[in-house]
């Protein structure tokens, strides 16, 4: 038995996954983490550095690294992109008027790092009447343009849970099948 | 207690050295048991490199193959270039291939020496971008790779920036206009705008590009946008969600929200209830106090908004600029009390 194999079989043993979570600020990242993880949301403030949560769910471990978004704090997202097997891009549906620092900061991050990891946009805030829909954010985005990642969009809304959940799965499917799989 | 015959402690003396004996002689044992345990140990770990070493060579060989492969279908020979589906199929296989390539490397990786994993790496990317090029210049009209739309939509939006005289505005830019249902108060100059219930209560409202105006917000809104706001005057209601200021000088803004988040702001004053928290960035002379706005329907509004009257972090401001914890910003102060003004309505 080679030393690969005996690397792979711990690996797939505890199923570690790394999920990495970015956006703006005010975008819903802690909310979301914290919704998921079932803490009270009602105290959130901008995040000041970062977020670090570990959860068993499904059989697999999971590192939730969240990121604070604040401008002086992008330049930072780069020192995070190590080993990171799945990110989270969350959009504020609602905040229309940065719609375009969204798409420029999305697009760096996809040319430049976060190499094979597997993309979930959340499009959350889908409970405020102003928000667009997955569908205008993925236009936006230009989601089908990318090709160097597996991809995909959800409305979610971090105040009621929804869709979290669905996410996240779709998330640990997608990264389980490129890395836990045996050929 | 009876003596006990010398005889029988000779004895007894012997069979205490016999037992030692015999515990010592385990003892060895025991040693030269770990010893060899060691050894064989030692042993294997040599023999795991070994298999490492052949892994490497097995990757390196297979890693050429697929590289080599994927480059011969990036040539295109014998392909009918005409049939556009037929071209789309091709690059879609090539595009399999490359992920099952990196796949493979990303597998590999963890016994992979580090120089090597990383040349791979650089290999990999370096194929990616060939594909990528050879994609464009196959398959011209489809929209494939974020860098040139990434750039298109910079040079767009540099352009909208001073708008519509090219009339070539970005798509999220027409997405914006089309969507927004907000109320907006914007380029006015010496006057006093009075909002009432009616018109903002749970909607968002944005003022921007202001000067000498003094602006009584007084309901709750689901949102505030300031922007670009000089020598100003503004009061508002409890608002249910996030306050964002940007560009504003020598100021005074009273209000109650939920966050609050201010950018590029200098001179400018203070006066809030904060449920969670206040947040600042690239700004400076900043001074907080407690929320002064006061009017009639204030409890109800505070109940329509959601927000807790009895909890205000006003004075708890984070600076994204200043990440040392031990010593406090030098650009936010609390407003001496003396200083404090109560809000005309």
């Amino acid at each position: 038995m080679g030393l690969l194999t005996i690397l792979k079989k711990m690996k797939q043993k505890e199923k570690e996954v790394r999920i990495l979570m970015l956006g703006l600020d005010n975008a819903g990242k802690t909310t979301i983490l914290k919704k998921f993880i079932g803490e009270d949301i009602n105290t959130i403030s901008p995040t000041l550095g970062f977020n670090i949560e570990t959860v068993e769910h499904r059989g697999f471990k999971l590192n939730i690294w969240d990121v604070g978004g604040q401008k002086s704090l992008r330049s930072y997202w780069r020192n995070y992109f190590e080993s990171t097997d799945g990110l989270i891009w969350v959009v504020d549906s609602a905040d229309k008027r940065r719609l375009e620092d969204c798409i420029n900061e999305l697009h760096q991050l996809l040319v430049e790092e976060v190499r094979g990891a597997t993309l979930l946009v959340f499009a959350n805030k889908q409970d405020l009447p102003g928000a667009l829909t997955s569908q205008e954010i993925k236009e936006i985005l230009d989601l089908e343009g990318i090709k160097t990642h597996h991809w995909s969009i959800l409305p979610c809304s971090a105040v009621s849970g929804k869709n979290l959940l669905e996410g996240i799965d779709w998330l640990l499917d997608d990264v389980s099948s490129r890395i836990f799989t045996l050929d | 207690m009876s003596r006990k015959p010398a005889e029988a402690l000779l004895i007894e003396n012997d069979q205490h050295d016999k037992r030692m004996q015999k515990k010592i002689h385990s003892q060895l044992e025991e040693r030269n048991q770990n010893r060899l345990a060691d050894m064989q140990n030692k042993r294997d770990e040599i023999e795991g490199e070994k298999v490492t070493e052949e892994k490497s060579d097995f990757f390196s060989k297979n890693f050429k193959n697929e590289i080599a492969v994927i480059e011969e279908m990036l040539n295109c020979k014998e392909l009918n270039i005409s049939d556009r589906a037929v071209v789309v199929d091709h690059f879609d296989a090539i595009t399999a291939s490359f992920h099952r390539l990196r796949k493979f490397f990303n597998d590999s990786v963890m016994f992979l020496p580090k120089f090597k994993s990383r040349k791979s790496m650089s290999q990999l990317n370096e194929l990616e971008q060939k594909i990528n090029a050879k994609r464009a210049e196959m398959i011209p009209k489809k929209k494939f790779a974020f860098k040139s739309k990434a750039k298109k939509i910079e040079s767009k939006s540099n352009i909208s920036n001073d708008p519509p005289a090219t009339g070539n505005v970005s798509k999220a830019g027409a997405m914006v206009a089309k969507f927004s249902n907000e109320f907006l108060v914007k380029d006015k100059t010496d006057e006093t705008i009075r909002l009432n219930e009616q018109e903002i209560n749970q909607r968002d409202v944005s003022l921007s590009n202001l000067k000498n105006c003094t602006i009584f917000l007084h309901g709750a809104p689901g949102t505030v946008h300031i922007s670009d706001v000089e020598k100003c005057v503004v009061s508002i209601g409890p608002v249910s969600g996030s306050v964002f200021v940007d560009r504003c000088v020598d100021s005074r803004l009273s209000t109650g929200c939920q966050q609050l988040r201010v950018h590029h702001t200098k001179r400018t004053d203070f006066y809030l209830h904060v449920t969670s928290r206040a947040i600042i960035e690239d700004t400076s002379d900043i001074r907080v106090a407690p929320y002064n706005t006061n009017y009639p329907e204030l409890d109800s509004h505070f109940k329509l908004a959601g927000l807790d009257k009895s909890t205000n972090n006003w004075d708890k401001v984070d600076d994204f600029n200043w990440l040392a914890m031990s010593t406090h910003s030098p650009n936010w102060a609390v407003l001496e009390e003396s200083k404090r003004i109560t809000e005309q309505t």
